[in-house]
């Protein structure tokens, strides 16, 4: 029985081996899951004075919302694979009821567009609406329906990926 | 397959650019309460170059394509105005009765709230650059039914504001009386307070206490400092007191005396005096004289005949030309409202010319008469 144990591991051995390609595709399919799991997660600032007695503050879940809060949506990126991930784009439409934040959104190693239409996606300076009487102007940041991070690098196996901005609810 | 992977990127856009185009209705107040606040982040991403299946997020973290929505819920906010209506005081006067002073009550929240009112005085508060130096008397409250903005008697016949829309406002009024005691020139400050209750009810709201129910509507009180937060507003309006005052004065004078004539007469017996009663108003609003009754002094007798056209009284209204009447006795006679009754009281009032005394020095009133030294 021992014998036969040995043998069909080693037979799983092998097919790992011949087929890396094979199980690569296999993984990244929709039944499997993916490779990142991906976490959005909404806060509020709180002041508290921290153990030197001074003020700080932190993120903690938001408690009480009323139309005028802040809320700091953070969307985390874990690579749950055993292989680099790259060319990875993050995109969060602002939620209903919310105002975007100007210059609240950032990501250590990420370019980060709107897009007011879901469609074209740019920078703040490139972004523009008309009003009413037809005349264009740049974009306020209200206007932001959509926010995207763009990584430059790729994100190791284990690896967390943070990204963060602010809206208020309208 | 490259097709499959794609398709849920594409709806997802679709659904997106759907969102963008839909104008939100905005109210001033906010999002109403209850509203559900959902937010779900795609990523896409390549393994050694090959495209993936983009991944939805979840409050937990989530790998499989489609995830779910972070949520929370928006709480109540109970925030409203109450602010004087008309910039000014209610003019009213002694004994006056049902006086109103109105106001406006506004939520500024963003859930539909009811209010409990109430009046009170104020004591000694300064509006509309006057101290309040007196109060009214039973003050009521009327919300205004019919939306026309002034006080219908039985139409505004609620005492509480049932219910009001975020953005909303209603009138209400104020009525009080003034006291038959109040004198010109006093000033009664009232205040009305709005609370906020449960919409359609008398149920006052309180604030929820404790960590936020994510599930349920929780409620905040988003008026004043964080010691004022109490879901009561006020605002204070002002009734003026404009009244007549009347004040009186006599004076006496020696026309004649048997010995020396009218020259340097002297007040001996047998002389003529001519009293003058002045009636004066010093309020702000004209005074209906009712009636002038001097007792004659003792020692005297009234001297008939002593004016124009055989007449016994001379009437002045300011620096206007005289009037006279006939003081009969023991009743007006002639009813043109002067007599003099049995007991030596000398009786002066309607119909004649006196009969309102305007506010004003220049405009007192001169009731002369002569009487004879016993």
């Amino acid at each position: 029985m021992n014998d036969q144990h040995f043998r069909r591991r080693a037979g799983r051995g092998l097919c790992y081996l011949a087929v890396p390609l094979l199980l690569f595709a296999v993984a990244a399919s929709a039944e499997d899951g993916g490779c990142i799991e991906l976490t959005t997660t909404a806060s509020v600032e709180q002041k508290f004075r921290n153990s030197q007695g001074r003020v700080a503050t932190r993120l903690v879940p938001p408690g009480k919302v009323v139309p005028g809060d802040e809320i700091v949506w953070t969307i985390t990126a874990k690579n749950v694979c055993q292989m680099a991930l790259d060319k990875i784009v993050i995109g969060n439409p602002v939620p209903q009821h919310m105002a975007f934040v100007g210059n609240s959104a950032d990501g250590q190693g990420t370019v980060v567009t709107y897009s007011i239409d879901g469609q074209a996606y740019g920078t703040p300076s490139t972004l523009t609406v008309k009003t009413e009487d037809g005349t264009v102007q740049p974009a306020p940041p209200e206007a932001f329906r959509h926010v995207r991070w763009t990584y430059q690098g790729a994100l190791a196996p284990g690896a967390l990926a943070s990204v963060r901005y602010r809206a208020t609810v309208i | 397959m490259k097709n499959a992977k794609n398709f849920p990127r594409i709806a997802l856009a679709l659904a997106a650019l759907t969102g963008a185009l839909a104008a939100p209705t905005v109210l001033a107040a906010g999002t109403a309460s209850s509203t559900a606040i959902n937010n779900r982040a795609t990523v896409n991403f390549s393994v050694g170059g090959v495209a993936q299946s983009s991944i939805e997020s979840s409050p937990t973290g989530n790998s499989t394509g489609t995830g779910s929505d972070t949520s929370f819920v928006v709480d109540n906010k109970i925030l409203h105005t109450v602010n004087e209506f008309s910039g000014n005081a209610t003019i009213s006067g002694p004994g006056a009765a049902n006086q109103v002073t109105a106001y406006t009550v506004t939520n500024t929240g963003n859930t539909a709230q009811g209010y409990l009112l109430a009046a009170t005085n104020e004591t000694g508060t300064l509006l509309f650059g006057q101290t309040d130096s007196t109060n009214a008397n039973n003050l009521r409250v009327f919300v205004d039914a019919n939306g026309n903005g002034s006080y219908d008697a039985g139409v505004d016949v609620a005492t509480n504001i049932a219910t009001l829309a975020p953005d909303a406002s209603v009138r209400v009024f104020v009525l009080a009386d003034l006291p038959l005691s109040v004198t010109n020139g006093q000033y009664a400050n009232v205040q009305l307070a709005a609370q906020a209750t449960t919409a359609g009810t008398t149920t006052v709201v309180t604030q929820t206490v404790g960590a936020d129910n994510p599930a349920a509507v929780d409620i905040v009180f988003a008026d004043g400092g964080a010691a004022e937060r109490d879901g009561i507003h006020e605002a204070a309006d002002q009734y003026s007191v404009q009244s007549a005052a009347l004040s009186v004065a006599k004076t006496s004078s020696v026309i004649s005396d048997p010995f020396n004539g009218s020259t340097n007469p002297k007040a001996i017996p047998g002389a003529v005096m001519q009293y003058v009663v002045t009636v004066t108003n010093t309020g702000t609003v004209a005074a209906s004289l009712v009636q002038i009754a001097d007792p004659l002094p003792a020692n005297t007798a009234f001297v008939q005949g002593s004016f124009a056209g055989s007449t016994d009284i001379e009437l002045q209204v300011g620096a206007a030309a005289p009037s006279y009447c006939v003081a009969e006795s023991p009743a007006d006679t002639n009813g043109d409202g002067c007599f003099l009754d049995g007991s030596g009281l000398l009786s002066v009032g309607p119909p004649t010319s006196i009969g309102t005394v305007n506010p004003g020095a220049a405009n007192a009133v001169a009731v002369r008469f002569r009487v004879a030294i016993n």
